[in-house]
């Protein structure tokens, strides 16, 4: 059994975590309450030391970049938010950082559409049979995707059986997604449990 | 002159910016660059400024909700706020480099919490899909049939059931789950940008509302 504090901490908290599976009890909320106030200050130290202090203080106080007192100004501007009378001043800093969102219109264009779209169409048949059928499902695939999530017309006649397809293909997507879901949760279960039996107790080697 | 301040001006803020950034990704001149990466530093910084609102509403609301006697939860919200500011003053005073005590309590006490947690939606997620995987119709079969070809694929099990399930399993992701990501993700462009479009031209003003209720 180990004989470090830390692992003692680690441990006691894992089995408190552990316990809601019989059911919810005050031992899980107290290291689910632990854990949502130890994740919100390691959060505001993290923005401090790797954001702020490198970008905004050290810059401002040190080099005397005194241009970066507007953006600190802007970030003051941020708190009106919880004035009920002056939180409009709050929307100012929001619409700068809002207005952002111009650059993904083109960048999402290019990226999500043009590049998906050049990829499937420019898919490769080649000579065999299952390449064939593979080009084939990347193509008809797609596109009978995409008319499942098309709801001007309605789908009935071919539509509706495309989209029948398209939802058939999602839903070997969903369930693929779903497997490695389950099987990423399952390792991270493993990890712990082998935490339990190896660091804590030394059972296992 | 109110309203011109309140609707107008967040307006004018976000069609100058959006229209700015937008044309940046056509015309990467020095000079666009030049402001670009002031912008984009001031965004950074304004971002992590922005972080205040949020630890100072959860800090109010916790501290409410701490000094309330009638509260069941009082307890543990003064759980969460002793746990939040030790957490917070830890790291102000040692540091976060590797070998202080808030690098300590990071990999010790949060990655635990945070691993556990995760871990336990494997019994959930498992006991979910026995409900809603039954083999009512031919689309949930397919759905069932991909989710257990591809986690018996990823253990040792699989193989020695079958050497196929590895290769169905590969085949499964490389080709109609990539055909339905793609129309996903198509999708979601098509989405993001329709939204993009709406809150800079000043259709959706949804974003610029809230102020004083938090």
């Amino acid at each position: 059994m180990s004989t470090n504090p830390w692992i003692w901490i680690g441990a006691i908290l894992t089995l408190l975590v552990f316990s809601y599976l019989w059911k919810e009890n005050p031992f899980y909320r107290l290291a689910e309450h632990v854990f949502v106030g130890i994740s919100v200050g390691y959060l505001v130290c993290i923005t401090w030391f790797n954001v702020l202090k490198p970008k905004l203080f050290n810059p401002l106080i040190i080099d005397h970049e005194y241009i970066l007192i507007i953006p600190f100004i802007i970030s003051i501007l941020m708190l009106f938010r919880f004035s009920s009378k002056h939180g409009w001043i709050s929307f100012w800093p929001l619409a700068f950082l809002i207005g952002f969102s111009g650059y993904a219109i083109p960048a999402s264009i290019d990226a999500n559409m043009l590049k998906q779209i050049q990829a499937t169409v420019n898919v490769s048949f080649g000579n065999d049979f299952m390449s064939i059928l593979n080009a084939t499902i990347i193509l008809v695939g797609t596109l009978s995707c995409l008319i499942y999530f098309y709801f001007s017309i309605p789908h009935q006649g071919v539509i509706g059986r495309v989209a029948k397809l398209g939802s058939m293909l999602l839903m070997i997507s969903f369930g693929a997604s779903f497997g490695f879901t389950v099987m990423a949760r399952i390792s991270l279960l493993i990890g712990r449990i082998l935490f339990l039996l190896r660091d804590w107790l030394g059972v296992v080697h | 002159m109110f309203m011109f301040l309140k609707k107008t001006v967040p307006f004018l803020i976000t069609l100058g910016m959006g229209i700015y950034t937008f044309a940046y990704y056509f015309m990467p001149h020095r000079a666009m660059q030049n402001i670009w990466d002031q912008l984009s530093n001031w965004a950074i910084i304004v971002g992590g400024g922005s972080m205040a609102v949020g630890i100072v509403s959860m800090f109010r609301t916790y501290y409410k909700r701490s000094m309330n006697r009638a509260d069941p939860n009082r307890y543990y919200c003064m759980i969460t706020l002793v746990c939040m500011v030790g957490m917070a003053v830890i790291g102000f005073v040692t540091g976060i480099g590797d070998g202080t005590l808030f690098n300590d309590l990071f990999l010790n006490v949060m990655l635990p919490l945070e691993s556990t947690m995760f871990s336990l939606l494997a019994f959930y997620i498992a006991s979910a899909a026995f409900r809603s995987f039954r083999l009512k119709t031919f689309s949930a079969g397919l759905l069932l049939f991909a989710a257990v070809v591809v986690m018996l694929a990823q253990i040792p099990a699989g193989e020695n059931i079958s050497k196929q399930i590895p290769v169905i399993a590969a085949w499964i992701n490389e080709y109609p789950n990539v055909a339905a990501q793609r129309a996903i993700m198509i999708g979601i462009a098509i989405g993001s940008v329709a939204t993009a479009l709406k809150i800079i031209l000043g259709i959706d003003k949804s974003v610029f509302s809230g102020a004083g209720k938090v």
